[in-house]
């Protein structure tokens, strides 16, 4: 099903097939979304960066709160100015992992990286603090619940989550705590 | 090797995702009203698809054999008119439509084959359950163990309402401002339910819920006993006027009180078991729709009870009464159509669409929120009848691939249209097992009934594949009997004996038993390990602390 207009050479895609979980229809799908973000720049150079924040204009990513965390997260660039640009590869790496059969393992890790805020390589009471933050803010910013129901949500989150109670949750004690939610699969996942 | 199977499980998987039906649409779906109402739609082209191969199996095997060689019409000057659509009898009742019409016999049009009606009926109809068996085991015991590790109460699980809250599928701009509304009062909640958790009710408080249960369990049993007397009798004054073709109203109106008290005792229903004060909302919800589903399967239990009664039934010696199994199968046919036309009549149009009319006279209306439970277990009725009636009327499943196809451009358009997204978060996991297990449920005892039907009940004495049987069962009997005579299969004789002896049933038994003690025994083991693991690393981080302090 790969459509005949695809910039993509026949290398680059089987490329893409083996290393991703998508088929040829869906990446050509893919690298036409990403193309329409910044048509003159994927021109010049496929593998041209976009700035994280033009992601906002894909219909997917519009609402999405943690859309500055998944940028950081899965971009691989070296420029300390443009730290959250993504390339086609970083794209689709990152579609790859919000996609449908990515396996659990894979979703956890990057969840873990995604909620890190501060990025101290521990998920601690700040990140929770942030994460709640981001999911109840209305649009033009105004926090929905007061300081008191903070400090009593992560305190309860702590102690549901927290094995060897060091007051941050590491990789293995995330990675356990999500296997315990179901939700966590339908949730975090972004359809084509 | 496990590395090359795996890449043909993908490489099959991508074969067959790109050709996906009806992907556009659900997506559209899930953007605007997230992943509940994307389940209830998934559920759907589930059922769609499942109902595809059971065509497929009845048409080919079934119905065009019979086609190649039409028996004759009792009644040839009846003509097709436009009520049979909805009555399903009239002209259809000497069709391929029903099992009235197949022969007993065998056909022999191409010349050199034999064709056994009789065999292939059955077989037939035990493939097609055969396989809705494997798929149904397999889609619940899926979702069972995914959704299993969730043991605790689920009312307080912080750390799912924080971390897997937010649902990346939404794109809709008024969809992710409810989202946040909805996660901010989830948090406030689960914050309240926790201090109110720990008050526990007083005693006497306890008598007076207890009381109340028992009169509510009281008043419904009163409520499904009434129904299901009222069609036992709605069916036996109408039993001689249901016979007289063109008699279009006294045929549809059984059908027409089952959808109509469908359509108004749940909302008793729900009422009821809202007064009875449920501690946790999700327990009466649960409650809700197993009395409700208990309801519909009784009214459908009582009409089979009654067209396999002895005394309806065409004997050798009685050969004036009709055929039962074509009558029972337009019975169903009628439930089916009509069920569809109250779906699309009442809960679409009227709760639907007549309710965002409203909406725009009266301010304070807001639009219908999509219903996921009731819709669901609407489908799993409809999937039910076509359960029950496949085996009376093989074309039955035709009629249901088209209603579904209907519904679900109907119901898109609706919810697209005249719907806003729910105010509460769906628990995916949880309604996903509950749904399969209800379908499962339904599943068995429509596969019961036709056990019975199939093995116990008598055939009717001129009309049908089986006319002139004992039980429908002997015709296979008859063919396992003269293949076990038959000098060239012997190897068939000898697995017989083998399987029909007890030995073989009583070994399988005590074989499945100590499977099930085995792996009972090994979760208990694996459940104290897992307790004194936990220890062991809250004991270590103490250890840690302790050390780095010492540092």
């Amino acid at each position: 099903m790969g459509s005949t207009n695809s910039r993509l050479s026949k290398e680059q895609l089987s490329e893409y097939t083996d290393l991703t979980y998508f088929t040829v229809g869906e990446i050509n799908e893919l690298f036409k979304k990403f193309e329409s973000l910044d048509k003159q720049r994927l021109r010049e150079n496929i593998q041209n960066r976009i700035p994280g924040a033009k992601l906002r204009e894909l219909p997917e990513f519009k609402h999405n709160p943690f859309l500055h965390r998944l940028c950081a997260v899965f971009s691989t660039s070296d420029d300390d100015d443009a730290e959250d640009s993504l390339n086609f590869d970083d794209f689709l790496d990152m579609m790859n992992a919000l996609s449908d059969q990515a396996p659990f393992s894979l979703k956890a890790k990057y969840a873990f990286q995604i909620f890190d805020c501060n990025q101290n390589g521990y998920v601690d009471k700040e990140d929770v603090l942030e994460i709640i933050k981001h999911i109840t803010k209305k649009r033009d910013g105004i926090p929905l619940t007061s300081k008191y129901l903070f400090h009593k949500l992560i305190t309860n989150v702590m102690l549901e989550a927290d094995l060897d109670q060091d007051d941050m949750l590491g990789p293995a004690e995330f990675e356990h705590v999500l296997s315990k939610s179901p939700d966590f699969m339908s949730s975090f996942r972004i359809r084509l | 090797m496990s590395l090359k199977f795996r890449h043909f499980k993908e490489d099959t998987r991508k074969l067959f995702a790109s050709a996906k039906l009806w992907d556009y649409h659900l997506k559209q779906v899930e953007g605007n009203f997230g992943s509940g109402v994307h389940s209830y739609f998934t559920f759907l082209r589930g059922l769609f698809l499942l109902s595809i191969p059971s065509f497929i199996l009845s048409f080919s095997f079934i119905s065009i054999p019979q086609l190649l060689d039409p028996p004759a019409r009792n009644h040839p000057e009846v003509k097709f008119t436009g009520e049979e659509l909805i009555t399903g009898a009239n002209w259809f009742t000497e069709t391929i439509m029903y099992y009235g019409y197949y022969t007993n016999g065998t056909i022999q049009t191409i010349p050199g084959s034999v064709y056994k009606m009789p065999l292939a009926y059955l077989l037939a109809t035990a493939g097609y359950f055969l396989l809705c068996l494997l798929w149904l085991v397999k889609s619940t015991a899926t979702s069972f163990r995914k959704n299993y590790i969730e043991a605790k109460e689920d009312e307080s699980d912080f750390i799912s309402k924080v971390f897997c809250a937010w649902d990346f599928g939404i794109t809709s701009d008024d969809a992710s401002k409810l989202q946040h509304t909805m996660i901010s009062t989830e948090l406030k909640e689960i914050l309240a339910e926790k201090r109110r958790h720990k008050e526990s009710r007083s005693s006497a408080k306890k008598c007076k819920v207890f009381l109340y249960r028992l009169v509510t369990w009281m008043l419904y049993l009163g409520i499904t006993g009434g129904c299901m007397a009222l069609v036992y009798f709605v069916n036996k004054e109408l039993l001689n006027k249901i016979k007289i073709w063109g008699n279009i109203g006294y045929q549809i109106s059984l059908a027409l009180i089952i959808s109509a008290i469908n359509l108004v005792m749940p909302i008793f229903i729900n009422l009821m078991t809202h007064w009875e004060d449920y501690k946790y909302p999700r327990h009466e919800m649960y409650i809700a729709v197993f009395r409700n589903f208990l309801l519909k399967l009784g009214m459908l239990a009582v009409i089979c009870a009654f067209w396999t009664d002895g005394n309806l039934k065409s004997t050798h010696t009685n050969q004036t009464a009709s055929c039962w199994e074509t009558d029972l199968g337009q019975e169903i046919y009628r439930l089916v159509i009509i069920d569809f036309l109250f779906t699309i009549i009442f809960a679409t149009f009227c709760a639907e669409f007549i309710r965002k009319l409203l909406t725009k006279c009266i301010p304070s209306l807001k639009l219908a929120e999509f219903s996921i439970v009731n819709n669901v277990m609407d489908l799993i009725y409809g999937q039910t009848l076509c359960w029950i009636g496949i085996y009376f009327s093989p074309l039955l499943s035709l009629i249901i691939i088209v209603k579904y196809f209907l519904v679900f451009y109907i119901k898109k358009v609706s919810v697209m249209q005249n719907c806003r997204m729910s105010t509460q978060r769906w628990r995916a996991a949880q309604s996903q097992t509950l749904f399969n297990a209800f379908l499962l449920l339904s599943f068995l005892l429509c596969a019961a009934f036709l056990c019975v039907v199939v093995f116990l009940e008598t055939p009717s004495y001129d009309c049908g594949p089986y006319r002139g049987l004992n039980r429908s069962y002997d015709a296979i009997i008859i063919e396992f009997q003269r293949l076990a005579s038959d000098e060239s299969s012997y190897w068939f004789a000898v697995i017989m004996n083998v399987i029909s002896s007890v030995w073989f049933l009583y070994s399988i038994v005590v074989v499945l038993s100590t499977a099930v003690v085995l792996v009972r025994s090994r979760s208990i083991g694996y459940r104290k390990f897992a307790k004194a693991l936990r220890e062991q690393i809250a004991l270590e981080g103490q250890d840690k602390a302790l050390l780095l302090q010492w540092l």
